[in-house]
């Protein structure tokens, strides 16, 4: 699955992916990778903005962590981003039930 | 000293990024690249390979300037995004008022030849590429990819459609929140020529640097969906009905694109604007309760006719 048909739920996923702990840009994007296993191939220059933009929102918060020798920008979940991340996922799954319906009967 | 990848990438994002916050951001992209090379390497590809493709998966740094740019210029990153956003706008207001002035004098067509360099002193006129609102990501990088290697090109900007759709909310707060082709004004790459090219030009190559996924349209009249009440002003637009079950054909000069064709069933009016391209129908659905689908078919034809049809499914 390309990044083209994640436009509008890329935000989601990573708030997904930082509610399994806190993590840079780069172990985002690995970590959704894996949990797709694989499907996901983010077009990996659209997810600096977006997790600058879940930080401007108060979704997340980050800060510079050093490790192997290098600084890293390290991204946490917040509690209005936890509570985002449940609405989204409840509203995420009203869809998939309404879209479900419709293609059950066509 | 030979410049890797990495590094002119680095650079390029440097330049095109606002001063404020690009510390962070060229530190994280760099953290990026070098935890993914790293990768690439523990996997067994060259350190060529790998920086290759880390540099593919993040995309052009033109794009992910806009990207960066974007956000910054909704100012939520204090005054210095402001000024920003302002310069913005005004660049914005620029190419549509220009590009709204050749849709009314009907001059949307490239019929210019000329691909050579000229002596004119190029004007300060901005060339706008414009995509298909389906156009992907990757079609629109490798059309930068392309722009890149022509002389004629000076330079060019990534816009993207959200962007523009953000700042023409701002433009004309009255407009409707439809607009043409969807919910979202379309990407583009604002182009500047080399000073030395004329605006054909430039509109040639542009003509002919063929990608799919893109629309080679400097003023197509998807442009100016998001004003669209000030192309109303412009532009009186006719209307025709067809009745629900039938279909009608519309004699050439009849009806012209953006113009409207209703059908009405039992009082809900559906309505169709006359496609701009030829050949390629229109149509717009409505769902009853009883799942009964009313659909309205607009076509313009290569002849200058519109077809319309109104018919249950």
């Amino acid at each position: 699955m390309n990044g083209d048909a994640l436009r509008g739920h890329l935000e989601l996923l990573l708030l997904a992916a930082l509610a399994e702990g806190e993590g840079h840009g780069y172990a985002l994007i690995e970590r959704l990778r894996a949990r797709s296993e694989g499907a996901l191939a983010l077009g990996e220059g659209s997810v600096y903005p977006a997790l600058h933009r879940l930080e401007a929102a108060g979704f997340a918060r980050s800060s510079w962590e050093r490790g192997d020798g290098r600084r890293k920008r390290v991204y946490h979940l917040t509690k209005p981003g936890r509570d985002k991340l449940g609405h989204e996922r409840h509203a995420w799954g009203e869809l998939v039930r309404t879209v479900e319906l419709v293609l059950a009967t066509s | 000293v030979t410049e890797s990848e990495s590094e002119r990438y680095l650079r390029e994002l440097r330049q095109g990024l606002p001063v404020f916050g690009r510390r962070r951001i060229l530190a994280e992209i760099r953290h990026h690249l070098e935890a993914a090379l790293a990768d690439g390497k523990d996997r067994g590809l060259s350190d060529q390979e790998a920086e290759r493709l880390v540099i593919e998966r993040l995309g052009p740094a033109a794009i992910l300037v806009e990207r960066f740019t974007d956000d910054l210029t909704r100012g939520v990153r204090g005054l210095p995004n402001r000024l920003v956003a302002t310069m913005a706008k005004k660049r914005i207001l620029a190419v549509l008022t220009v590009c709204l002035g050749f849709a009314v004098v009907g001059a949307a067509v490239f019929s210019a030849t000329e691909t050579s360099p000229s002596a004119k002193p190029a004007s300060p006129l901005a060339v706008t590429v414009y995509f298909k609102h389906q156009a992907t990501r990757s079609q629109e990088g490798a059309f930068a990819k392309k722009l890149a290697t022509y002389p004629q090109v000076k330079k060019f900007k990534f816009v993207t459609g959200a962007t523009a759709l953000r700042q023409m909310k701002k433009v004309h707060p009255t407009s409707p929140g439809l607009v043409l082709g969807g919910h979202n004004p379309f990407d583009s790459f604002q182009v500047t020529r080399a000073v030395e090219y004329t605006q054909p030009a430039i509109q040639k190559i542009l003509h002919d640097l063929t990608v799919p996924g893109v629309r080679f349209v400097m003023v197509h009249p998807e442009l100016v969906g998001p004003s669209w009440d000030l192309l109303r002003k412009q532009l009186a637009r006719h209307h025709e009905s067809v009745v629900l079950g039938s279909s009608r054909v519309f004699a050439p000069g009849v009806l012209r694109a953006m113009d409207l064709v209703t059908c009405n069933d039992h009082g809900l009016h559906l309505q169709m604007p006359v496609p701009f391209q030829s050949g390629q129908p229109g149509r717009v659905t409505f769902t009853r309760t009883n799942m009964v689908s009313v659909t309205l078919r607009v076509t313009y034809e290569h002849d200058g006719s519109v077809r319309a049809s109104c018919g249950l499914s």
